[in-house]
């Protein structure tokens, strides 16, 4: 069926939504979440939404597409009143699982929690149960109780005593665009996106200066609002989050002296909603390219370093919104190209050889 | 604006015009900067639509910041009031908004199009809003935009530093005779900022003291530009090599109009040409 200028098409347009609703079998409300709940997460985190049955709503009617439920959840929430924008620390989380490949052994330890590293990588073609992860070999906070979150010591922030110290240093001055929203491009990114341009800025780094994660905590950030009336935060529930901290240490570049002096390192955080650590350690990487001066200036790195640059990158609904929007007519602009009085291209190459 | 916003929903479970007040509030403040300094490019915090970014989203907001229960609503895609997109959007604007939709382009009191501005005279009042990707030559016209930030941009724009522009013009000429621009031919409007409009040369000079005013919106790059009524807009073209439109071998299968723009299309198994401004051509046909 063609989509040219006829008032049928309508009727065709219509059709083509029944067609394509017809796919779709609804299944148990809440069923996405026991059965997959970090796809879930995925959504909200790139919705920049915390509502669980909802983003199960949306990929239910967008059939699974996880950029078009994006879509709709911020559709859905970009109307939505702004009541408050609580800032919260790290320290304000309830950790429920912390790794600090950087340091050993931490205050308080490294604490497992529900890790989805060492659950057996082979396909299952059975209903059996997989077997028990083995024993972890890494440092393990020893004698903290089940379930996860209960009785769990206030970690830290394990990079504290480093900041403090002037060793790490985050210099989020040195943009155009704000660190508070680059961060927050960071946190909603296409995850895909976020994991390959940060995987190419690892890439880039020498084995000199590769980067390391300080911290990695998973858990759930409070909900707090002020209400006018009293002017005490408020709790009104919880967010699964998960937040890394990278340190990139220093090297020598061509420009000479801009990178962090000898013994300093920089630091880079990434904050997902959801417990999604492929997305927090990928924007975590990401914060730490950009904050280092004269990044953008590196020849390896350039665009991947400016945050200018690399926050349009990252939105998936404007990625998938552009790439989708070719299968709209273009014969206006065809036409336009096909101009009969513009020589086509294979005329230039004929002559300039 | 105040009474405007006080009108009830025409949606069960909407807001007129969909967008929340603050949200219209910035779309309109960044609407009447543009419209102030014509041809700038305005940056607002562009708010997710219930469309795809880069499937109008930019032209919707920009309506629904506009649009009064009075206006008589028309929206075209390549000229076509019936392509998917155009249903799609004139569908989202008239339940939100109850407002009434036409095809007529003398009727319609807002207009939003992509890719096209009505081949029908429009009027003082008419209100012509262009949904468009980008709308920065120093986008278009340079080969080295993706590493150009938008903040070098802004400078360059604030110091009427086209030279890049005029540059690409040139090798366009130099290589191919003249601009092989397309729909991103770069236009000075009013003797400053220069601005591409996503439509081919053909409508160019159409918007040269326009007595419409012409908004322009982009949802995915956030911004805004506007050509006010009665504003210079000029294709740019050098002294010696003049600013040419595109040209059509054939008179429309349809309508037989000799002035209009055309496309390429089968019918009855040869290939004819056939206006892509429907509204226009299915006028001309009837009075023919």
């Amino acid at each position: 069926m063609s989509y040219s200028s006829v008032k049928e098409d309508t009727a065709a347009i219509a059709a083509a939504q029944r067609l394509a609703a017809g796919r779709q079998t609804p299944g148990a409300p809440g069923a996405l979440a026991t059965q997959l709940p970090l796809l879930l997460d995925q959504v909200q985190g790139e919705a920049g939404l915390f509502a669980p049955d909802l983003a199960e709503r949306a990929l239910i009617q967008t059939q699974g597409d996880v950029g078009r439920a994006v879509g709709l959840l911020r559709g859905w929430a970009a109307v939505l009143p702004r009541l408050a924008t609580p800032v919260l620390s790290a320290e304000d989380v309830r950790v429920v699982r912390r790794l600090t490949p950087a340091f050993r052994n931490p205050e308080h330890g490294q604490y497992l929690g529900a890790s989805p590293d060492h659950a057996s990588r082979l396909l299952q073609t059975d209903d059996e149960p997989a077997a028990e992860p083995a024993a972890s070999e890494e440092p393990v906070a020893e004698a903290v109780d089940d379930p996860p979150g209960q009785n769990l010591p206030d970690f830290p922030r394990a990079m504290a005593d480093l900041e403090a110290s002037g060793t790490v240093k985050h210099d989020a001055g040195a943009h155009s665009a704000s660190h508070s929203a680059l961060l927050a491009a960071l946190a909603q990114g296409d995850t895909g996106a976020l994991t390959t341009i940060a995987y190419a800025a690892a890439r880039t780094f020498g084995s000199q200066r590769e980067p390391i994660i300080g911290e990695l905590r998973a858990g759930y950030a409070p909900v707090q609002v002020v209400l006018p009336d009293l002017g005490v935060p408020i709790t009104l529930g919880e967010v699964p989050v998960c937040t890394a901290e990278f340190v990139v240490g220093h090297r020598h570049t061509s420009s000479g002296q801009k990178d962090a002096p000898a013994g300093r390192f920089y630091l880079g955080a990434g904050t997902t909603i959801g417990h999604l650590e492929r997305r927090s350690i990928s924007a975590a990487l990401l914060d730490a390219t950009c904050s280092r001066d004269g990044a953008a200036d590196d020849v390896g790195l350039g665009m991947l370093a400016d945050p200018e640059l690399l926050v349009p990158l990252l939105d998936g609904a404007a990625a998938c919104g552009h790439v989708e929007h070719f299968k709209l007519p273009h014969h206006v602009q065809f036409q336009s190209q096909l101009d009969p009085d513009a020589p086509a291209d294979d005329f230039l190459e004929d002559h300039e050889a | 604006m105040q009474l405007l916003d006080q009108q009830p929903p025409a949606e069960a479970g909407y807001r007129f015009g969909y967008l929340d007040e603050p949200s219209k509030h910035v779309i309109r403040q960044a609407i009447l900067k543009a419209i102030c300094l014509p041809g700038h490019l305005v940056p607002f915090a562009s708010r997710h639509m219930p469309v795809a970014r880069g499937w109008g989203s930019g032209g919707l907001q920009v309506t629904l910041a506009t649009i009064t229960r009075n206006d008589t609503v028309k929206v075209i895609d390549e000229g076509d009031d019936e392509t998917a997109n155009a249903i799609g959007l004139r569908d989202l604007i008239a339940r939100t908004c109850g407002v009434d939709t036409t095809t007529d382009a003398g009727k319609a009191t807002v207009i939003q199009s992509r890719h096209r501005i009505p081949e029908t005279d429009l009027a003082e009042g008419q209100v012509l809003v262009f949904q468009l990707p980008y709308g920065d030559p120093l986008r278009s016209m340079t080969s080295n935009s993706i590493v150009m930030s938008p903040s070098e941009r802004r400078r360059m724009h604030a110091e009427g530093d086209y030279d890049q522009v005029w540059l690409g013009l040139f090798e366009q000429t130099l290589q191919a005779g003249r601009a092989r621009s397309s729909l991103s031919h770069p236009v000075e409007v009013n003797g400053g900022y220069t601005v591409t409009v996503a439509s081919p040369r053909w409508d160019l000079p159409r918007l040269n003291n326009a007595r419409f005013i012409s908004l322009f919106g982009m949802g995915r790059e956030g911004y805004v530009f506007a050509i006010p009524p009665y504003t210079k807009a000029v294709p740019l073209s050098f002294e010696d090599r003049p600013f040419v439109i595109e040209s059509f071998s054939q008179p429309c299968d349809r309508c037989g109009s000799t002035s209009s723009y055309r496309v390429k299309q089968h019918v009855n198994g040869t290939e004819a040409l056939v206006c892509t401004d429907v509204d226009a051509c299915t006028r001309r046909q009837v009075s023919a």
